[in-house]
């Protein structure tokens, strides 16, 4: 044994000669820095700011248009958004610090433009405003607006900031080619734009936040007396899972974790002098985090903005079980900064005005233009086949074959519901998990082969229902797609992208390159057109985003982002599996979308801010009504937001699945929902026959009561408690309903 | 507790929804919601109850300050010890004030208990008293500590109390590892003794420590105490419940009248905070961080939810449970002494449902509880006890061939070998004709073709053929195993010196051995398997038979080669393999068994698999004897110390495995270090 620690000890002083050197070499590398190129416009020459007028809180007047005003306060940037019609006006800066505030949020919410910054090994972002550091700006008039170039010269960091009035309202530009690091020792971090626009002390006046958490949720403004510890801060587009911690806590396995942010947006509502405006990310979403800080978490104030993220800091691990070292990522993120804020005031300042602006915002950018007619149809989604282990080999599990899902689709339209849009997942050879990665169009000869296939798609258009093959062109099944790992990412920490599934026939899978995965998926789009399949179902990249590692080389998010637009491009007759709004113009339905938010404790409610976005522009289905726990709530919930509902059914028995990789799908068969899908598909056919594909313009919340107003004229009043109830002349039961349409009334109470 | 043990399939769960478009649940809770699945795991299910408000401040204006305590007075009003304030406050189910109870005795109260007529008990730590109010909340009495000699110089510090129907007290006390305080409610509080006491676990380690260790040595070690018991319920039936932190197992109790504990609960939370029970008899307990469990009377779990808030601020996540209170309406308080605040949940539909199922289940009203629970299968057909309950009413209309599909589904192994053997005995009664005229006929056959044969020797082909085939070396060298039954001597004999065997017979006979392992372990009938379905791992039972034999054999040919054994290691080899004959005769007729028996007849299993492995055992042992040459003596020597080379080989294997891994680590820790700094890869 005495040998055996004595090589131990010799082996450990090699390596760390090794690491010595290692070290030593390290110094030579350096940080890469952003450097403006020769490209930028050059600054407006002798159109200087020149203060006059009478001040509104030390800010002067400096454009308008017949909407608005914006005046300036040149020291520190702010602006000042003044509606002409009322008189009324939201500050990007507070005026008053409040005493208690610490000094560093003194000065951040006193300036127009924040930067953080990363200083050398030091790994923390340290705030550079326009108060407390010493800065220099440099500032020209333009018609509409003005461009302002901020230099740090202790830092050596300098950028412009772009601001335009336009007849919504103010956008606000900072181009990456702009940002100039003179010093290595000084990175970028972050930047916050107007962060404390519309922003409120204590909760002094009446109005909310909105945040785009599942469907959308209001933070009411009030005084929280200290009771909440940490604002609402959640990246855009999910988190960056190639590089952020994603299991923390020991107890992971028990929550259910929270939405994601679908829509680049966020807003402050002022109920009292009814202004409000909502935040768009135009550039610059997959690397911003929405951030809306109650008071009593950060400072005293109630404020809502939006961080554009250029360099996280992440954990590099050394050890194979712990230990790591902090890091910045190897460059920065590589976008321009644009937002804007669009203001509307009057009986729109409420969060479904906001919904209707951005609604109007998509369209007049022409997002909806490839979504199908909204028509009212019910998703039935089957699924395919899945495998089992057995001794010596791995047995199919047919779970719907697909002379099955024509039965059941013949089944549905003889009961009535004539309508059906349906992903068939796991319809390839493999089934759901074994059949990944799908190259090719290989539906599984278990089910039925391709004449089977075929059938179906002849007995689904003849009764009204399209089938939508699930494709998923990222996720590669470790043991059936042992060739694809040299095609895998790497996380930023260069360790390879693991994903681990609780199953009991497959346990791990890796990612692929988004290159690779729009080869297989254009190779794939060819084999449907020849095939003449109905329909494609694009899942799982309509909802990831991740900077990686491939080959040594570094991706971020908007690199991959640009691969997975064209990748949807290539396909024709898709819907998107709950898209990220960047991919919402590929779109000609989207399904699976949240019907609630995450339930945070300082949001006062949820509203359907994502459904009246889409309402009446682009057919959109829900989560599966399977796994509700509530039916009559959730069907009330449908109602109200107008989005369709959609439920997962098999032929046999989901037990069937225990020993499967999909055992966690308890509820399915399809002979017990039949009479679900049927009961559902009335009431909603009747609801919807009401409001005829009319987008939503008013929605309103009293207690448990809810009124939802159609531009045709149709209002809906649903009541969430089990007590009856009544808005104004409208009497309703306890889970009870009334359409109202020009003199029409239909209604009722949720069995 | 047992939810540990799942927690590392969940967390990889967790992860794998990240990724793939979850087809499970996501509905609004913030936590998930877990049941016991027919293989008595977790498993997830719907929400059984949603977050439905939060009360921070009481009538709107009294906030909590480190509460400890919370019970459902007959009022129908919440009793809180606001600890931090020194009172308790009443509030309403709503969150309104109606009164608060505070006198300059109260000190530090702890824990709260509401009489039938109203009266109000406080248990006061800091004071070392119980403080008894009126339900106007006017001191009536106080209660000291009991002076009596049989309570001695034990600490006296009140921490939760319950009160029975009689008025009997039932203190749990700070640092009193000896029970519950039990005092009467006659001469100001006499004490009656203690109750229900937790013991101390005895494994091989503490008995070893009480054997060698001085009293002084003992006294130091902190898991010679019992654990204390840190809160108290009580039901209607005046049973007490109990919880006590620390432990993994039986931390949640219910005491009978004798302080006996009758519950055999299916899963045990380390840090239970708080007990209560419900109108039907359910039982809720919230553990310190966060986890609530509902158990049905008999101690099974129905649902596990919520979680620990670590910064996530979701509605319904706890920082540190303190207190719990099931209402009339099904719906739970729980109470938070570090939020400071009471959250309000209410059950949802599909917990409505199976609650009233249940209800009806429990009440052995089976075919009343058969809509509902068909309600809950269609909400989740895989939900393990509406598969039972559903089985059990089946069952009793005679649908057997549907109750046997139900309870397998349910897990239930009593109702499934029911059912089965109803099936059995309908199909036996239907078949048994034919099964007699079978064997009768097969006699008739087997008779007249023995007579054909040696009249005319009509099978003299097939004899021959059979001959030749026995013939074959190897042939004759594996059917030389079945001599092993009649006489071992002669087999060693045959191995050693006339060569009846070779290795490579031997190594057919592991391969017979081995399939015979395995089926039996994967294809034996649904009541006598030991492995979850779809289970499979065909190489790692070979290399663990494998590893096993070889192991066996060399540590034993290494032992006799010292112990002037005359065996060589190819015939022990041989004789060992030979020597599970026993074994390769028997298990078929187990295997076929049990794909036929119920457990009422599962002795026939159990008597054949004890003869089975008792041969072997044997001829194991004599074939070591024969093999050598040993006496009796020296064979069991032998045997011995065969078993202690190869715990030390094992021993040694694990070391090295330890020392590997750590170098291995090391290496990897250069190499991640190496990575970070070039950026290779």
């Amino acid at each position: 044994m005495a040998c055996f620690s004595d090589r131990k000890n010799v082996f450990a002083a090699l390596m760390a000669v090794v690491l010595i050197i290692c070290l030593a070499f390290s110094g030579m590398f350096t940080a890469k820095i952003m450097g403006a190129s020769g490209q930028l416009q050059p600054m407006p020459a002798n159109s200087p700011f020149v203060p006059s007028g009478e001040p509104v809180e030390d800010h002067y007047f400096l454009c308008e248009n017949e909407n608005w005003k914006l005046y300036l306060k040149p020291e520190t940037l702010s602006v000042l958004v003044m509606d002409k019609h009322t008189g009324e006006y939201m500050v990007s800066t507070v005026s008053e610090p409040c005493e208690q505030d610490l000094q560093a949020w003194k000065g951040f919410y006193q300036s127009g433009v924040v930067l953080e910054y990363i200083k050398g090994t030091n790994l923390n972002y340290t705030m550079a405003d326009l108060v407390n550091t010493p800065n220099d700006i440099k500032l020209a008039v333009v018609e509409d607006g003005f461009w302002a170039e901020i230099t740090y010269p202790e830092l050596s960091i300098s950028y412009r900031l772009v601001v335009t009035l336009d007849e919504y309202g103010v956008v606000a530009e900072i181009p990456q080619e702009s940002i100039v690091e003179g010093d290595e020792t000084f990175a970028v971090g972050c930047f916050y734009i107007f962060p404390f626009l519309g922003s409120v002390y204590e909760g002094s006046r009446d109005g909310y936040m909105f945040i785009p958490d599942g469907q959308g949720a209001i933070i009411e403004l009030m005084d929280n007396e200290g009771r909440f510890t940490q604002p609402f801060s959640v990246p855009v587009y999910g988190s960056n899972i190639g590089i952020d911690d994603w299991s923390s806590s020991s107890m992971e396995f028990s929550y259910n974790e929270s939405m994601e942010i679908l829509m680049p947006v966020f807003g402050m509502v002022h109920s009292d002098t009814q202004m409000a405006f909502i935040g768009i990310i135009e550039e610059g979403d997959y690397f911003a985090k929405i951030e809306a800080s109650p008071n009593g978490t950060l400072t005293l104030f109630d404020w809502v903005t939006a961080k554009f993220v250029y360099r996280q800091v992440y954990m590099q691990p050394t050890g194979q079980s712990s230990g790591g070292l902090l890091m910045r990522t190897e460059r920065a993120n590589n976008f321009d900064i644009k937002i804007r804020f669009d203001f509307v005031n009057g009986d729109q300042a409420n969060y479904a005005g906001l919904a209707v602006r951005y609604r109007e915002y998509l369209k007049e950018k022409g997002v909806f233009a490839s979504a199908d007619e909204e028509e009212f149809k019910v998703q039935v989604d089957f699924f395919g086949a899945d495998k089992k282990n057995w001794a010596l080999f791995k047995l199919n599990v047919n779970m719907t074959t697909f002379k099955q899902a024509g039965e059941i689709i013949e089944t549905l339209k003889q009961d009535g519901v004539d309508g059906i849009l349906s992903v068939y997942r796991g319809w390839q050879k493999g089934g759901v998990y074994g059949g990944l990665p799908t190259k090719g169009y290989t539906p599984a000869g278990n089910l039925g082969g391709k004449s089977e296939l075929n059938n179906l798609f002849e007995t689904a258009e003849n009764n009204n229902a399209k089938i939508y093959l699930e494709h998923d062109p990222m996720v590669v099944n470790k043991e059936t797609g042992l060739f694809e790992s040299m095609n895998s990412i790497k996380r930023v920490t260069k360790k390879t992208f693991d994903i681990y599934w609780n199953g009991r026939v497959y346990d791990q899978a890796f990612l692929l390159t988004p290159e690779r995965s729009l080869a297989i998926s254009n190779n794939l789009a060819k084999s449907f057109e020849k095939n003449s399949v109905p329909g494609v179902a694009l899942t799982n990249v309509t909802h990831m985003l991740t900077s990686y590692y491939y080959k040594g080389v570094y991706m971020d998010r908007g690199d991959n982002m640009k691969v997975y637009k064209e990748l949807a491009e290539g396909l024709t007759n898709k819907i998107l599996d709950r898209p990220y709004a960047y991919l919402w113009s590929e779109a000609s339905a989207m399904y699976n979308l949240p019907i609630g938010g995450s339930s945070y404790t300082y949001t006062s409610s949820e509203i359907p801010f994502l459904s009246i976005v889409l309402s009446g522009q682009i057919p959109h289905y829900v989560e599966y009504t399977n796994f509700q726990a509530n039916q009559k709530k959730f069907l009330l919930q449908l109602i109200e937001s107008g989005a369709f509902p959609s439920f997962l059914v098999t032929h046999e028995d989901p037990f069937k699945l225990q020993e499967t990789n999909s055992s966690d799908i308890y509820s399915s068969l399809f002979d017990l929902y039949r009479p679900k899908i049927v009961e559902m598909y009335n009431i909603l056919k009747e609801v919807y026959g009401l409001t005829d594909g009319s987008p939503i313009i008013g929605h309103e919340m009293r207690g448990k009561l809810t009124r939802v107003i159609y531009e045709n004229g149709t209002e809906i009043y649903l009541n969430y408690s089990e007590k009856p109830g009544s808005w104004d002349e409208h009497d309703l039961e306890g889970y009870g309903y009334q359409v109202v349409n020009k003199g029409r009334e239909i209604g009722g109470e949720v069995e | 507790m047992k939810i540990k043990k799942n927690i590392r399939t969940a967390i990889i769960l967790v992860v794998a929804f990240c990724l793939l478009t979850p087809v499970g649940v996501y509905a609004g809770a913030p936590y998930k919601t877990w049941t016991r699945n027919y293989e008595y795991d977790m498993t997830e299910t719907q929400s059984a109850y949603e977050p439905f408000e939060e009360i921070t401040k009481i009538g709107g204006e009294l906030s909590l300050k480190e509460p400890a305590d919370m019970r459902l007075g007959p009022d129908n009003n919440l009793y809180i010890a606001d600890t931090g304030n020194r009172r308790v406050i009443v509030s309403t189910l709503e969150g309104e004030l109606v009164r608060v109870i505070s006198s300059e005795e109260m000190k530090m109260p702890k824990g709260v208990f509401v009489t039938q007529n109203g009266e109000v008990y406080v248990a006061d730590e800091l004071a070392g008293k119980i403080l008894i109010y009126s339900s106007e909340g006017e001191l009536l009495r106080t209660i000291g500590k009991p002076t009596h000699p049989l309570f001695g110089i034990a600490a006296f510090k009140p921490q939760k109390l319950v009160v029975d129907k009689r008025g009997n007290l039932y203190i749990a006390s700070t640092g009193n590892t000896n029970g519950i305080i039990q005092l009467s409610p006659n001469n100001g509080g006499e004490f009656l003794g203690y109750f229900g006491a937790n013991k101390t676990r005895v494994n091989l380690l503490t008995i070893f420590r009480k054997t060698f260790f001085s009293e002084a040595q003992l006294s130091r070690l902190a898991d010679v105490v019992p654990i204390t018991i840190s809160n108290l319920g009580i039901d209607e039936k005046g049973l007490i419940y109990t919880v006590s932190q620390g432990d993994d197992i039986l931390t949640l109790k219910k005491l009978n009248m004798a302080g006996i504990n009758v519950l055999d609960a299916d899963w045990y939370d380390e840090y239970p905070a708080a007990v209560t029970t419900n109108d039907y008899g359910n039982i809720f307990m919230a553990s310190k961080s966060g986890f609530i469990y509902e158990y049905n009377s008999e101690g099974q779990v129905i649902f596990i939810f919520g979680s620990q808030d670590d910064g996530r601020q979701r509605v319904g996540l706890f920082n540190t449970v303190s207190g719990i209170v099931a209402d009339h309406q099904g719906r739970l308080y729980v109470l938070d002494s570090v939020k400071n605040s009471i959250q309000v949940f209410i059950p949802t539909e599909f917990a409505d449902l199976v609650h009233d199922a249940f209800v009806k289940f429990e009440a052995g009203r089976y075919q009343e509880s058969k809509e509902p629970w068909q309600e809950v299968i269609q909400m989740n057909s895989l939900f393990s006890y509406a598969n039972i309950g559903l089985g059990e009413a089946l069952f009793r209309e005679g649908g057997f061939t549907e109750a046997l599909q139900s309870f397998r589904l349910g897990g239930s192994y009593k109702g499934y070998s029911e059912a089965f053997w109803e099936l059995r005995s309908e199909w036996l009664h239907k078949n048994m004709i034919y099964f007699i005229i079978g064997i009768a006929v097969f006699f008739v056959v087997w008779n007249v073709l023995k007579l054909l044969d040696r009249r005319f020797a009509v099978l003299a082909p097939v004899k021959g053929q059979l001959q030749r085939v026995g013939d074959v070396k190897l042939v004759n060298h594996i059917m030389f195993m079945f001599h092993n039954i009649k006489n071992p001597n002669d087999t060693a004999y045959g191995i050693r010196f006339e060569k009846k065997a070779s290795v490579g017979s031997a190594f057919i006979v592991l391969l017979i051995f081995y399939i015979l392992f395995v089926w039996e372990k994967y294809f034996s009938g649904f009541l006598f398997k030991r492995v979850p379905d779809g289970y499979f791992d065909l190489v790692g039972d070979a290399m663990w038979v494998l590893s096993i034999f070889f192991m066996v054999t060399f540590c034993c040919y290494l032992v006799c080669t010292i112990t002037e054994g005359e065996a060589k290691f190819k015939d022990l080899f041989i004789g060992f393999i030979y020597a599970l004959v026993p074994f390769i005769i028997i298990k078929p007729f187990v295997i076929v068994m049990s794909n036929v028996l119920t457990y009422n007849e599962a002795v026939f299993i159990t008597f054949a698999n004890v003869i089975a492995y008792t041969y072997t055992a044997i001829l194991l042992i004599l074939t070591i004897k024969n093999l050598n040459d040993y006496s009796v003596k020296e064979t069991f020597r032998t045997i011995f110390l065969t078993a202690f080379t190869v715990a030390i080989i094992t021993l040694v294997l694990f070391v090295i495995y330890i020392l590997v891994s750590q170098v291995f680590e090391f290496v990897s820790t250069v190499f991640g270090e190496v990575v970070y700094r070039f950026g290779l890869l």
